[in-house]
């Protein structure tokens, strides 16, 4: 047990220092450097906006996802809940609340849905994958059953400049990005709960028995990665216009390849919140290259999927090396 | 101790466990006799077959894949790639069994290389097959492209009666589902590598010591599934003279969530091939149940859904229970 100490002690300190921390954001800087040798529009300042914007929106839910896969669970539902969210406050609305209590309701209640999840996966010893998935399945089935009273409709007014809101030239939500992506790689160094997510990542028995209460922490992560898929779903729909049952299809798996890209394992106890979303900025440049190129636009999943394999081929192998 | 004991827990669960899917079947038909009078029309019984034989024939790869403690999330995708591929071929004029055969061997080569992936690179198998399947589906748009809504159709006479002719009253794919089922199921009681593949599942550290060729099982039972899937594919191209982008959408999670409900498990080690059989006609019945008594089809998603937690949930539970029984929790 001793050891189990020292290395938990050690890691937190060279996890700073371990090369590899910068890896994702030179292959973006490089995929910045390629793709602008070929082509002026991809530098212009419009296309970098566009590829910033798109990210200011969907990091939201790569958030609380790459807290979880530091803590070895994944969470299947994120697409789900980021297209439910949308849809129940419209739904909300509808139903006659102003904007404001509908959105705060919506995401309660998303949020409501991971603590449940949570719950479920450390009461009853579960595989987190297995129930994420039924609960994707469920939520997805939600969104199509209150969705029905929607149909053609959009947004309210209040609704669709949410995620328009500008101060000067810049939307806020970029601003907010930055912000908070900052905020929380400061917390997740230096903050003493989220450095027990690290320990019950890397050894849940040792952070047990050190009197970390990793079952509660676990819960409450799940309720924040249900909380922050909401809260960009909500954005997403908002930008959309109209509620739109396929907002997030197959989310789950691009935020997996962003974190993973990141430098976050599937085994856990590994993952930046700002590396994740250099790997989210990493996907969208892909994808708008090969927009810009011409590259056929079907080749994008293929494409997607190879790099997911790679990236995580290489994480086996680097976890293979340290064990 | 697990190890040891492979035929005692193989048999113990072949009595436990499926009998709560076979219990939930006959109640689902039970609940169809009594209250809706077109269950027993030829034409639902018949849909009912088309749609059990597919399933029920990936479902045969996954519960393999199960046992030993793997999934293939790419099944859908690939079944929507081998029949595109079957199709495109016949009509451009290829002979059925040329068609076919590519079909075939386009599934069992994708299915070989999740198992290389797997088990060679040693990537998870969640990240390889769902990286796979959207590869998959990527090149099926490719190959579909130029091609309307439904994609492609026409075919030859001989092909077509593959997926719409009968023997004795019975679809064919319904016979060579039988067929495979039974065959499957017998393996994985009588032949010593059918048996191995408990073992593996109940304990990989053991089986290593045992002298099990792990890598050897893993790479087969991916190209068994992925070889199943493409089957399907080409099956239901024939039944519905049509393959397009729409085939074998969100297959993998159903067929998971059979696997589950007839008593497999993501940790490995228990299941059979009768028991996914079970689970696929429950959740066959339980879509026709929604259709007959022509409920909203957006709720099927919320049960079924709820039906996979629950499940999840029922077998944690139980795991939980056996082991504070054995003292180790």
């Amino acid at each position: 047990m001793p050891s189990n100490v020292l290395t938990l002690k050690r890691k937190g300190f060279a996890r700073r220092i371990r090369p590899g921390t910068f890896t994702i954001a030179i292959l973006t800087f490089l995929l910045f450097m390629l793709l602008a040798s070929g082509s002026d529009t991809f530098l212009s300042y419009r296309n970098i906006y566009t590829i910033l914007y798109g990210v200011s929106i969907e990091y939201f839910a790569v958030i609380g996802f790459t807290i979880l896969l530091i803590m070895g669970e994944v969470d299947l539902s994120v697409g789900s809940v980021y297209g439910f969210s949308g849809v129940l406050t419209g739904f909300l609305m509808m139903a006659g609340l102003p904007f404001p209590p509908a959105l705060v309701l919506a995401i309660a209640f998303c949020a409501g849905f991971g603590m449940l999840t949570g719950s479920l996966v450390t009461r009853f010893n579960l595989n987190s994958m297995m129930v994420t998935i039924g609960m994707m399945t469920l939520i997805r089935g939600l969104s199509w059953v209150l969705i029905r009273s929607q149909a053609g409709k959009t947004f309210a007014r209040s609704f669709r400049s949410m995620a328009r809101a500008k101060i000067g030239e810049i939307n806020i939500t970029v601003i907010v990005m930055v912000i908070l992506v900052v905020l929380l790689e400061f917390l997740l160094r230096k903050s003493p709960l989220f450095k027990k997510v690290y320990y019950v990542g890397e050894n849940l028995s040792t952070a047990e028995i050190y009197g970390i209460k990793a079952k509660r922490i676990k819960t409450a992560m799940f309720a924040v990665s249900s909380l922050t898929a909401a809260v960009g779903g909500a954005l997403a729909a908002s930008r959309i216009t109209h509620a739109d049952v396929t907002t997030g299809d197959s989310l789950e798996f691009k935020m997996l390849t962003a974190a993973i890209l990141g430098g976050a394992s599937l085994y856990g106890g590994k993952g930046s919140i700002l590396n994740s979303v250099i790997g989210l900025i990493f996907l969208a440049t892909v994808v708008n290259g090969m927009i810009i190129y011409n590259i056929e636009p079907l080749l994008q999943q293929f494409v997607v999927g190879l790099i997911l394999i790679v990236s995580v081929f290489v994480d086996t192998k680097l976890n293979k090396e340290k064990s | 101790m697990k190890a040891l004991n492979v035929n005692e827990t193989v048999r113990s669960l072949f009595r436990s466990k499926e009998s709560v899917a076979l219990i939930l079947v006959l109640f689902m038909a039970l609940f169809l006799l009594a209250f809706s009078p077109h269950f027993l029309d030829p034409n639902n019984l018949d849909s009912l077959q088309t749609s059990i034989a597919p399933s029920a024939i990936i479902a045969i790869g996954m519960m393999l894949l199960l046992v030993h403690g793997m999934f293939d999330l790419s099944v859908g995708s690939v079944m929507a790639l081998c029949g595109v591929i079957t199709a495109m071929l016949l009509s451009r004029g290829a002979s059925v069994p040329l068609a076919m055969l590519a079909g075939l061997g386009a599934g069992t080569l994708i299915g070989l290389l999740n198992g290389l992936l797997v088990a060679w690179a040693g990537i998870n198998p969640l990240i390889t097959t769902i990286g796979v399947m959207y590869m998959g589906r990527g090149i099926s748009e490719i190959l579909l492209v130029g091609q309307g809504r439904e994609g492609f159709r026409n075919f030859d006479q001989a092909f077509i009666q593959l997926g719409v002719g009968k023997f004795l009253g019975v679809y064919y794919m319904f016979w060579i589902m039988i067929l495979l089922v039974i065959l499957a199921q017998l393996y994985l009681i009588y032949v010593p590598s059918g048996r191995r593949l408990y073992c593996l599942g109940g304990n990989e550290e053991a089986s290593r010591m045992l002298g099990i060729g792990i890598r050897r099982i893993r790479i087969a039972s991916f190209a068994v599934s992925g070889f199943l899937a493409s089957l399907a594919g080409i099956l239901s191209t024939a039944r519905f003279e049509m393959a397009n982008r729409y085939m074998g959408q969100g297959m993998h999670m159903n067929i998971i969530i059979s696997c589950l409900i007839g008593g497999g498990s993501i940790a490995g080690g228990q299941g059979s091939i009768w028991g996914g059989l079970l689970g696929v006609s429950f959740m066959a019945l339980l879509n026709n149940a929604f259709n007959l008594m022509e409920v909203a089809p957006h709720w099927q998603n919320v049960v079924v859904g709820t039906i996979l937690v629950l499940v999840v949930v029922s077998d944690g539970y139980v795991s939980i229970r056996k082991q504070r029984a054995q003292g180790r929790g």
